[in-house]
């Protein structure tokens, strides 16, 4: 009994040991193998991983054995030594003879001298369903990868591969490239608000609205009277001045924002025009003074924002 | 009287203004506010300190408006009849009594001065402010009218000793106080040193030409001036809010620094001091040649007319004058007009 327990853990010794080389070869035309590989090739760190996509499609009468797949902690070794690559997670899916894999790997080494960085290659083992005697190999190829910026391997041309604008630990790079993307739409939006509140014409959630409102109100409403035009206007350079100003107290409105003085004559202007409708009752409705009014309104809101009113641009009129 | 007479008037008016501004140096806005207490014919209290031209002023107008002047000086042992006569013992032995200086004039009495009023004891305040509010006065079993009298009182702010305050119930029958101060203007004080004219105030006084104004027919013009100048709807809503701020300056957003705003008045404007307030309005309207009032008038003479009625809380009181300025200011800036 007991030599009989012997044996059988010998037996299962030399089967965990056993070379998978020793099969036969899969005949190329009962298999379809496509294998994506990691874009960067060099430069990887401790920490960093490496993605391979395998797909593939075994024809009949052979069928895949799934115990031959690679086992997620298993550590790449070469020649017997361990290369510091560990396969960290399968994501696998198996359709009756297709198989789709996602092998994730993850450095564990920053050894830059060229010792062997690279997974090496695996081989899936392949049953014929109808003569389960026969037992054939199947070579997924290695990937040669690099944890030095240095090529150790020939194949890889180191001078496409190591822009100044690819960071070293590059995990995901399309996170990078999305907030690159974000920043860049936020930077060209803000540009065209930044102009949009420059020009004449802006209205802005929480912008202060004092002038402009009014002054499209006073265009839209055709049949608001003068004096009610006049005192909608005194009452707008009331609240934004937060006093009652007065020709002879302007000064105060000055104060709070320099670029009325720019309109001056025009601010005086429209005093002599309210004392007239307002409390001489000499001014009759006049589509004139209705029109200059209204232009006013629009040189006090460009005042507001400290859009400068040109001399030219000062209009009077005769009252 | 015609427009065309009230035209003539404000010519006459003006002139007199120009002619007391070059015998005054420094006091156009003092000079304008009392021909506008003048035209509006009320009471003038004088605020200022002494030696600044109060008399001399005032001599010009009386000059330049005609009729009696006559002037008292506010002491403690005054008594009231010392307004009315005072007797002496003649050449002929015998007990005379002559008119004091209120009746001396008769009712051609147009200016009578009250200097340092709050020196004299209030029973002399009160004869003064009867005189006044009725314009009468009786005495020897008489009585005696004066018809186109306007008093003028001066009181010392600064000297509180001795002094008896005039009530704020007395001070509401004056239409005006006018600050009197010495002229901020190098050109003005170096003139009133060097310049002897200045020196000479009984000489100087007769620059103004005598009798401008027809005292006698002031009173009808000061009537024809209320009724020709016109307040509009608007003004009035305007008047009525500056009197409401008066009152209650916390419910117009009125703020003083370091003063409790809705514990600083204990009473507002009377009704009499905010129509005595839109009379003066009207005149300087006038004055201004204008046949309506505007904002601008009642703000030339909102604080003389308005700051003296206020009645603050004691704890404030003693910074009046400092505060009461400032209040006005306050209210003008912030109650809106349109």
């Amino acid at each position: 009994m007991l030599r009989f327990i012997i044996l059988f853990a010998c037996a299962n010794l030399v089967f965990a040991f056993e070379d998978p080389k020793k099969y036969p070869d899969l005949g190329e035309e009962f298999y379809t193998l496509s294998i994506t590989e990691p874009s960067q090739k060099v430069g990887y760190h401790v920490g960093d991983l490496v993605q391979r996509q395998i797909k593939l499609t075994v024809h009949e009468p052979y069928a895949l054995v799934e115990e031959s797949l690679p086992i997620v902690g298993y550590e790449k070794r070469f020649r017997g030594q361990l290369l510091g690559i560990t396969l960290q997670n399968i994501d696998k899916r198996i359709n009756k003879n297709e198989l789709d894999m996602l092998l994730t790997y993850q450095i564990f080494t920053n050894n830059v001298v060229a010792k062997p960085a690279f997974i090496t290659a695996d081989y899936y083992r392949v049953i014929n369903k109808k003569n389960p005697e026969e037992v054939l190999k199947l070579r997924v190829p290695e990937l040669t990868i690099a944890v030095s910026p240095i090529a150790i391997f020939g194949d890889i041309k180191v001078q496409e591969d190591m822009s100044d604008f690819r960071g070293p630990v590059l995990i995901e790079q399309q996170q990078y490239l999305n907030k690159i993307y974000i920043g860049a739409a936020v930077f060209i939006f803000s540009i065209f608000v930044l102009l949009y509140v420059y020009t004449k014409f802006t209205i802005l959630p929480g912008f202060k609205k004092t002038f402009l409102p009014l002054h499209r109100k006073l265009k839209k409403g055709k049949d608001i009277k003068i004096d009610e035009i006049i005192k909608l206007i005194h009452g707008q350079i009331n609240n934004y001045s937060e006093a009652s100003i007065f020709e002879k107290n302007l000064e105060d409105l000055y104060t709070k924002n320099s670029s009325f003085k720019f309109i001056e004559k025009e601010l005086i202007l429209f005093f002599k025009i309210s004392n007239q409708k307002l409390f001489t009752k000499q001014m009759k409705e006049n589509a004139s003074i209705r029109d200059w009014l209204i232009f006013f309104c629009f040189h006090l809101h460009l005042c507001e924002k400290k859009i400068p009113v040109k001399n030219t641009d000062i209009k009077l009129i005769k009252i | 009287m015609a427009k065309k007479n009230l035209a003539d008037w404000l010519k006459s008016a003006t002139t007199l203004e120009k002619q007391i501004n070059e015998v005054i140096l420094g006091q156009e806005n003092p000079i304008r506010l009392i021909l506008i207490s003048i035209f509006a014919r009320g009471h003038v209290l004088l605020e200022g300190d002494v030696g600044v031209g109060k008399t001399t002023m005032l001599r010009a107008v009386a000059r330049g408006i005609g009729g009696g002047y006559e002037r008292i000086e506010g002491t403690i042992d005054l008594m009231p009849n010392d307004l009315i006569y005072h007797t002496y013992l003649g050449d002929d032995g015998k007990p005379h009594v002559d008119k004091g200086p209120v009746l001396r004039s008769g009712e051609d009495l147009s200016i009578f001065f009250f200097n340092e009023i709050n020196r004299a004891r209030p029973q002399v305040h009160s004869l003064m402010l009867r005189i006044m509010a009725e314009k009468t006065l009786s005495a020897f079993n008489q009585e005696f009218h004066f018809p186109h009298l306007i008093v003028f009182a001066d009181r010392n702010q600064v000297e509180k000793e001795e002094t008896f305050e005039i009530p704020s119930a007395a001070r509401d029958r004056f239409m005006m106080e006018i600050p009197i101060v010495i002229p901020n203007n190098d050109g003005l004080m170096t003139d009133l040193i060097f310049d002897t004219k200045f020196h000479n105030a009984d000489e100087l006084i007769t620059n103004v030409k005598t009798d401008q104004l027809s005292f006698d027919q002031l009173n009808k013009v000061a009537a024809e001036i209320q009724e020709n100048i016109d307040a509009t709807k608007e003004l009035e809503k305007y008047a009525l809010n500056l009197w409401k701020a008066t009152i209650k300056p916390q419910d117009f957003n009125i703020k003083i620094s370091d003063i409790d705003i809705s514990r600083l008045i204990v009473a507002g404007s009377s009704p009499r001091g905010i129509s005595m307030m839109m009379k003066c309005a009207r005149v300087n309207a006038w004055m201004n040649n204008r046949s309506s009032v505007l904002p601008e008038d009642i703000h030339q003479i909102f604080h003389e007319t308005i700051a003296h009625r206020l009645v603050f809380n004691p704890v404030y009181d003693l910074r009046r004058t400092e505060i009461s300025r400032e209040l006005t200011t306050e209210i003008i800036n912030k109650v809106s007009a349109h």
